[in-house]
């Protein structure tokens, strides 16, 4: 049979003419999806989710208690079973006045915020990050294995290993935010 | 038949997946294959290794490896990321800047010192060391070797080709890159909502 000409083709199934092999897109020619993860395969990317913010004044710490950043990132997997790569970045961060310890936190749905990063355990003994540095960009990556296609919400708990002196997340009119990107298992 | 000619996909009833049955893929010659918002349209890189250190005592410097992406939508966001596999700021403070040429935020064109011109590139991140976004550039480090990476979401609506280049600054002697160490860009289309 030849060419077949169809504005819309309905199909549970697609496969090549001879069994296996590959369906072609041509040259000059786009297949779209309309929804979020609409064409995905395994070890693909899903969807990638990301949240930035520049604050006008430092985002400092000088508590051994935990501080909350107001910044958040909120991702939807698509498959249950995904992987969730999460990163936060700071253009801009100091921990050299002893040390500046970041956790990082997810919660489903409207559930409760669960430490993933612990600073005391068997795994992240030292939180999700431990940084003694002076000025330098961060970057944290966690990879999270949350299995629910519920709405999750990742947060960022952050405070100091002294009370006498003072550390920086990030410095004011600096850029800083999260990457979530979900990963098809 | 051999070719199916469609302009829309669906399963049989409803919504619902349509499966690619085992052994089987869908290719594209031309990056053509598109899921929806949040999905990566694609991602180009370029790396180098320099025979001799990338350092400075002064400055800006620019960096003659830039990195090149035609987004395909109008929408998408670009997610630029410079790495350097030794990094070293700890002789007082190496900043980086970060321009774009293309894009429809192209009105404010630099003015290239090295040049003596106007160089068609923006400075998406420009050192004002004032109450404005981007204080310090794109980056302040002040800290001995590490390995670096930044990033930057930039937005240029448009789907010409989009260049990026980066410029390197620094109060005392300072390295971007150390000699025979690797270095490079990344480039990745991030689909928005058309």
């Amino acid at each position: 049979m030849g060419d077949c000409s169809v504005s819309r083709l309905q199909v549970d199934q697609l496969a090549s003419r001879t069994g296996t092999g590959n369906i072609t897109i041509p040259s000059g020619s786009r297949l779209v999806g309309t929804d979020v993860g609409s064409i995905s395969s395994t070890k693909g990317i899903v969807q990638m989710q990301y949240a930035t913010a520049m604050p006008s004044a430092h985002i400092t710490v000088t508590s051994t208690s935990d501080t909350t950043l107001g910044l958040t990132l909120s991702i939807t997997p698509v498959f249950s079973n995904s992987i969730i790569k999460v990163e936060f970045f700071s253009t801009m961060t100091n921990g050299s006045a002893n040390a500046l310890v970041l956790q990082l936190q997810r919660k489903i749905g409207a559930g409760s915020y669960t430490t993933l990063t612990p600073i005391s355990g068997t795994r992240y003994n030292y939180g999700w990050s431990y940084n003694t540095s002076g000025w330098m960009h961060g970057n944290n990556i966690y990879y999270d294995a949350p299995a629910t296609t519920s709405i999750l919400t990742y947060q960022l708990l952050y405070r100091n290993t002294s009370t006498t002196a003072t550390n920086y997340l990030v410095h004011q009119y600096m850029e800083y935010g999260w990457i979530a990107t979900e990963i098809k298992q | 038949m051999s070719k199916a000619r469609v302009s829309e996909l669906s399963p049989e009833i409803g919504s619902g997946d349509i499966s690619l049955v085992t052994g089987n893929s869908i290719v594209s010659t031309d990056n053509a294959i598109y899921s929806g918002p949040g999905s990566i349209v694609q991602e180009v890189y370029v790396s180098a290794m320099p025979t001799s250190h990338l350092s400075t005592a002064g400055g800006p410097v620019e960096l003659a490896l830039t990195a090149s992406i035609t987004p395909k939508f109008k929408s998408s966001t670009i997610y630029v990321r410079f790495f350097s596999t030794m990094l070293h700021g700890a002789g007082g403070w190496l900043i980086t800047t970060l321009y774009r040429r293309g894009g429809v935020y192209n009105t404010n064109n630099w003015f290239d010192v090295n040049s003596n011109s106007y160089s068609n590139f923006n400075q998406l991140t420009a050192d004002t060391r004032s109450t404005y976004r981007y204080a310090y550039a794109w980056n302040y480090t002040s800290t001995g070797w590490h390995a670096a990476e930044f990033k930057y979401f930039d937005n240029p609506g448009d789907t010409t080709q989009l260049t990026y280049k980066l410029y390197y600054q620094s109060s005392g002697t300072n390295y971007l890159v150390h000699q025979y160490q690797e270095y490079g860009w990344m480039l990745t289309e991030i689909r928005g909502k058309d």
